[in-house]
């Protein structure tokens, strides 16, 4: 290998300052809002073993970071953040209300362009069974991406008991109804026409599955059209699952972002009832998803109900970048130079500046002024002090003004909120 | 904002047979020719912009969300493994999957065969279903020679009338599954730009009556 020192591998990436500033500012809107729902934030370990990804089903195995350790025990980097959580969760009783922020690691190994490591932000509501979890977690997804200032996204939603309900109906291997599945998941009608006919399934199940590939749209005309479909009790209920939730939304004010897509089938093995994912326009990927879960934490024996979300963080930046909504750059305000005589009242004054709430760098002044005010404009300083015993003088770089004073008379003044030059 | 479809196509024949589709249901391109080599057509009336791109990259342009519709036979989307929606057989570009071997060759059960082909992932994909371990030769064209030259066993390819293989002494030994050309969309377009999409999906089905479900 030619030296390595240089290269990054592929899916990974450096953040830049300004850039990590961008996303430290949208990780704290996203915090707030979970934080003003009274989901706490916890954190999970980056590797676990192998097994507590594998043994509830999920995630594929090829799509997970593996390492060995000593004793030969398979690892894996975080892949996933709600089966940790069920882990964290299992045992106890009560509503659970948990947020996180963390790094994920997915193996990518068809080169498109896809990220291995990416922040994914969520929220995992343990222990009500209600629709109203249900709702209030679509709602604070939504509430996100408006507090991203994204305001044309849809939120689709699904019910994995559906389609599975009615797959029941029907007498068929497993293989069969896999495939059926995925032809269904492709909205591949032409083929799916052609397998069910192999199939030899009754003729009104038959057409109920037909009827799935094109049940998606608006919520109110879906549901309708879902409804006279429906065949049995499981069915039934499904639909008035994710009719109440619907219903929820609407009082939330939020139905307007709501569309229905009853071919979804079950995308992570582990959920039971509603799933969702957010798409915003012109932005061909999946920002965020999520669902209801009631089997995969045991408690006293029995599943404890459960749902969440999960949003990538790096996809949301790409798409604030798309619409140009990413925040200013990096700056500092003040850049104090000192004469090693006058060091002492210098650091004084960063400090008293740094109280007042001013990002405030210090330097010993060698270089030529030129050179401190042509380092100073690149990386986005303001203003520029120099310190002359008790005198100062200011070069704002925004104007190029520069005011001459005494200390005492410049720190009165930006008590006063009076700036030379420039105010931010 | 206004809203555009990109319709990514493979260039050539496909190219060719799809932009006669869409004029079809008033989308023309009129800078469109076999031989331009502009890669970008714009349809403003109807908000169409046409992307030329080479056929085995369709599903990538279409599954990244590149282009939000694209047209590409089945056999360069089975090899893709692209997750997206497979909305309509258009039914055209026919031909089908086979495995063919020389004429008069004797499978031997005890021996991994070697099977050459373009489209290693179909070819593993059916010999996983079969049940067969297989040594796959990854060949870029004229899979029919490996036979004939002994690099490998069999071969997996598409089939359109079966020609090619006579002339070379060989024989279809199974068929996979039939290929036409598809109309596949992104999975987050169609939630977000459905009108548009499904009122394409309506014009261009072939027997669009059918297209609603009936036995």
């Amino acid at each position: 290998m030619e030296n390595s020192f240089d290269f990054i591998p592929e899916g990974v990436m450096d953040i830049h300052s300004d850039e990590y500033a961008a996303k430290e500012k949208i990780i704290d809107r996203i915090k707030k809002s979970f934080k003003g729902y009274g989901y706490h934030q916890v954190s999970t370990p980056a590797f676990e073993y192998y097994d507590t990804f594998t043994a509830l089903g999920g995630l594929s195995k090829e799509k997970m970071f593996k390492l060995i350790d000593q004793k030969g025990r398979i690892l894996v980097l975080r892949p996933d953040m709600t089966i940790p959580i069920a882990r964290m969760a299992a045992g106890k009783s009560g509503y659970q209300k948990y947020s996180y922020v963390s790094s994920i690691f997915r193996m990518n190994d068809k080169q498109n362009g896809m990220k291995r490591e990416f922040i994914q932000a969520g929220v995992e509501f343990l222990g009500n069974d209600k629709e109203d979890a249900d709702g209030e977690i679509i709602a604070i997804a939504i509430e996100i991406l408006l507090k991203n200032e994204i305001s044309d996204f849809q939120i689709d939603m699904g019910h994995v008991g559906f389609c599975k309900a009615l797959l029941n109906e029907c007498e068929i291997s497993k293989g069969q109804q896999t495939q059926i599945q995925y032809l269904i998941e492709q909205k591949n009608l032409a083929e799916l026409k052609d397998y069910i006919k192999a199939c030899k399934i009754k003729n009104t199940t038959a057409k109920a599955i037909l009827e799935i590939p094109s049940l998606y749209g608006s919520a109110d005309k879906v549901i309708e059209r879902a409804s006279s479909l429906i065949q049995n009790d499981e069915m039934k209920k499904a639909i008035e699952n994710l009719e109440k939730v619907y219903t929820i939304l609407k009082d939330y004010g939020y139905d307007k972002y709501i569309t229905i897509d009853l071919g979804v089938i079950n995308p992570m093995h582990y959920y039971t009832g509603i799933v969702f994912k957010g798409y915003i326009h012109d932005y061909g990927k999946t920002i965020l998803s999520g669902g209801r879960y009631d089997q995969l934490i045991k408690a006293d024996g029995r599943g404890l109900p459960a749902v969440g979300f999960g949003l990538n963080v790096d996809k949301l930046m790409e798409v604030l970048e798309m619409y140009n909504l990413n925040d200013k750059p990096c700056y500092t305000d003040f850049l104090v130079l000192y004469k090693e005589e006058n060091r002492k009242s210098a650091f004084r004054m960063a400090s008293d500046l740094r109280d007042k709430g001013f990002i405030v760098e210090t330097d010993g002044c060698k270089e030529s002024l030129k050179e401190q005010i042509f380092h100073a404009a690149a990386r986005n300083i303001k203003e520029i002090i120099e310190i002359k015993g008790n005198m100062l003088k200011v070069i704002s770089l925004k104007n190029n003004h520069v005011y001459g004073g005494a200390i005492d008379e410049f720190m009165k003044r930006i008590e006063m909120g009076q700036l030379f030059g420039s105010i931010h | 904002m206004e809203k555009y479809i990109n319709l990514a196509v493979a260039k050539g024949r496909l190219a060719d047979t799809a932009v006669k589709a869409l004029g079809g249901m008033g989308i023309s391109f009129d800078d469109y020719t076999s031989s331009s080599r502009k890669l970008i057509h714009i349809d403003h009336k109807s908000g169409v912009r046409l992307v030329l791109v080479k056929a085995d990259d369709v599903p990538t342009y279409v599954e990244q969300g590149a282009a939000d519709v694209g047209i590409v036979g089945k056999d360069t989307l089975m090899e893709s493994m692209a997750s997206v929606y497979e909305m309509m057989d258009l039914e055209f570009g026919k031909c089908k999957f086979v495995v063919a071997a020389l004429k008069d060759r004797v499978e031997n059960k005890q021996k991994k065969s070697y099977v050459a082909t373009k489209y290693v992932n179909v070819a593993k994909e059916f010999f996983k279903s079969k049940g067969k371990s297989v040594e796959i030769i990854k060949l870029n064209g004229s899979v029919e020679l490996a036979p004939l030259v002994g690099l490998a066993d069999t071969i997996v390819d598409i089939v359109e009338t079966g020609t090619t293989l006579k002339e070379n002494g060989l024989v279809i030994v199974e068929e996979i599954c039939p290929v036409s050309a598809r109309l596949i969309v992104n999975k987050a377009s169609l939630k977000t730009k459905g009108d548009i999409i499904e009122n394409m999906i309506q014009q261009l089905c072939p027997n669009q009556k059918e297209r609603k479900t009936d036995l």
